[in-house]
């Protein structure tokens, strides 16, 4: 296969229709939007549940309270997460 | 497209055909409905054979279900509200089995989807929620409960400037809809992640069984499966304690 | 949902979009346009879900639960009373323990003041017992001395007439002649007294 023809390629593809280009922008914006939105929950789920390990260590006897405040946390921060995860399925679905 | 293989579109894995009511738009009863009903059916036969048991000592059903109450109790009400919170175990004990039931079908045989991966169920138990811990403001509080979230005290005054449309936002805006997001993106998320695997496994099982086991897309399966049993538990006790967490903010606003 | 391969090995998943849209009234309308937000909650979901939901809460308030809360406020009521039996119990056990050990000690110092005020009684006995018995003592050495020297006074006079009698005899005996017992005695007194 020549340059020639794979240009030839490229350029009939060219005049995709405003739904394909709409439907492209969608899929790759949703991919860095969910990407985004996963770094900071990310760390900061593990700097969580790295504290809270550190703290069920030192005082085992309190382990229940540090678990159940610990997935509040884990709620919180990772609602970060989530709404960039619904993000993308709207931007990718719809 | 992922290896060549068609991926199915959203709606083909979340959406169902009504079997009941067909035609009806408000009544239309698909596998959510359904799904939903076990919801209702089982916590319900389950906690009535229990109840039915006489005798101090429990065993058998009763017993398990007395470790679920004393599980609500110890996880979920006792650190977020408190003693007097034992009145709101009726609701709180609702939400935590039917999500349960709503989640744990995403890897039950012949049901495959979790009900919460529609909106609708988690949007209806965070409004409920939500107009559970502003009733229980009012409730207790007063009118007064509206002022000490808007207008904390111990912020200068022009402060409030700032901090009283973001609480405004915050709690009684957003709130319901993170509640029910969080439960709804999980588990569409991990529904998604199954089907994902489910996919890859069909179609390159269909290709070369071998293939499977290269690309550990079978024992990824089994993985995710595992997992998200794990995720259907600890979301529905993640809604059920913030739940609880925002009854508790409501009762005593000033903390 | 259905899968077909073919003899090239490809596969083919083919839905059954056709069933569905027909078959779902609320979604055929978003079919038409070709668009589906899987975010937007479903009417009849909603409604189904939000019954569902109410009758379980409200079954769990007026007839599941209330049993068997009642039950674990039986058995909670039936452990406290227990327990509180058992601490009356340990309370009266400790009060008895006390009453002994005060009943003990009390006894104790009883039978020490007894001791003490039967040894000083005791020693005050012993003190006149002594008493009385010097008193006797001296008074035996008092009469034995006067007993004495009555014997001894006695003795010493019969004595001084024994040997004035003797001396005047012998003293007769050797001048031949009568001495004067009178005149002889006073010289007598005189050597014996010297």
């Amino acid at each position: 296969m020549s340059i020639a023809s794979t240009t030839a390629q490229v350029l009939a593809q060219v005049d995709i229709d405003a739904d394909g280009l709409k439907a492209a922008e969608g899929a790759s914006s949703a991919g860095f939007a969910y990407g985004l939105a996963a770094i900071g929950p990310g760390i900061g789920i593990g700097y969580l549940v790295g504290q809270a390990v550190q703290a069920m260590a030192r005082q085992p006897e309190s382990a229940g309270t540090v678990q159940t405040t610990m997935f509040l946390g884990i709620a919180f921060t990772e609602a970060l997460a989530l709404i960039g995860f619904v993000v993308f399925i709207l931007l990718k679905f719809v | 497209m992922i290896f060549g293989l068609e991926f199915p579109s959203i709606e083909n894995i979340v959406e169902w055909p009504n079997f009941l009511f067909k035609d009806s738009e408000l009544f239309g009863f698909n596998k959510i409905g359904f799904i939903h009903f076990l919801g209702l059916v089982l916590p319900a036969a389950l906690f009535f054979i229990a109840g039915r048991q006489k005798g101090l000592v429990p065993k058998g059903v009763r017993n398990f279900v007395e470790s679920i109450i004393d599980f609500i109790e110890e996880q979920i009400i006792l650190p977020t509200i408190g003693a007097e919170g034992m009145r709101y175990m009726p609701m709180l004990m609702s939400f935590f089995l039917y999500i349960f039931i709503a989640n744990i079908t995403e890897v039950i045989p012949f049901f495959q989807m979790p009900a919460t991966a529609r909106m609708a169920g988690p949007l209806v138990l965070a409004l409920v929620a939500w107009v559970a811990f502003i009733a229980v403001g009012v409730k207790h509080n007063g009118m007064g409960y509206f002022k000490s979230v808007l207008f904390p005290s111990g912020v200068p005054k022009p402060l409030y400037l700032l901090v009283t449309p973001i609480e405004l936002l915050s709690t009684f805006i957003i709130r319901p809809f993170s509640h029910a997001v969080r439960l709804f993106a999980n588990m569409l998320a991990g529904h998604i992640l199954i089907v994902t695997f489910a996919v890859l496994c069909i179609g390159l099982w269909a290709a070369k069984p071998t293939v499977i086991v290269e690309l550990l897309t079978f024992p990824g399966l089994i993985a995710f499966t595992a997992f998200e049993v794990g995720v259907s538990l600890i979301q529905a006790f993640v809604f059920t304690i913030l739940a609880a967490v925002y009854i508790g903010l409501a009762l005593h606003p000033e903390h | 949902m259905t899968i077909q391969v073919t003899l090239d090995n490809e596969v083919v998943f083919r839905y059954a979009e056709d069933e569905h849209s027909e078959e779902d009234g609320a979604h055929s309308e978003e079919a038409d346009e070709g668009i589906v937000n899987p975010v937007i909650p479903e009417i009849n979901e909603i409604f189904w879900a939000a019954l569902f939901f109410f009758a379980l809460w409200a079954l769990m308030k007026w007839v599941l639960l209330p049993p068997l809360m009642a039950g674990r406020e039986e058995r909670a009521n039936k452990i406290r009373a227990a327990r509180d039996a058992a601490g009356s119990v340990d309370a009266d056990l400790g009060e008895a323990t006390s009453n002994y050990d005060a009943k003990i000690s009390a006894a104790r110092e009883e039978a020490n003041s007894i001791v003490a005020t039967a040894r000083e009684e005791a020693d005050a006995h012993r003190r006149e017992l002594q008493a009385a018995a010097d008193a006797e003592i001296a008074d035996l050495r008092a009469s034995a001395d006067g007993e004495l020297a009555q014997a001894r006074a006695n003795a010493l006079n019969q004595m001084r007439g024994d040997v004035g009698d003797l001396a005047v005899d012998a003293a007769g005996k050797v001048i031949g002649a009568d001495l004067d017992r009178q005149a002889q005695q006073s010289i007598i007194d005189r050597v014996l007294n010297s």
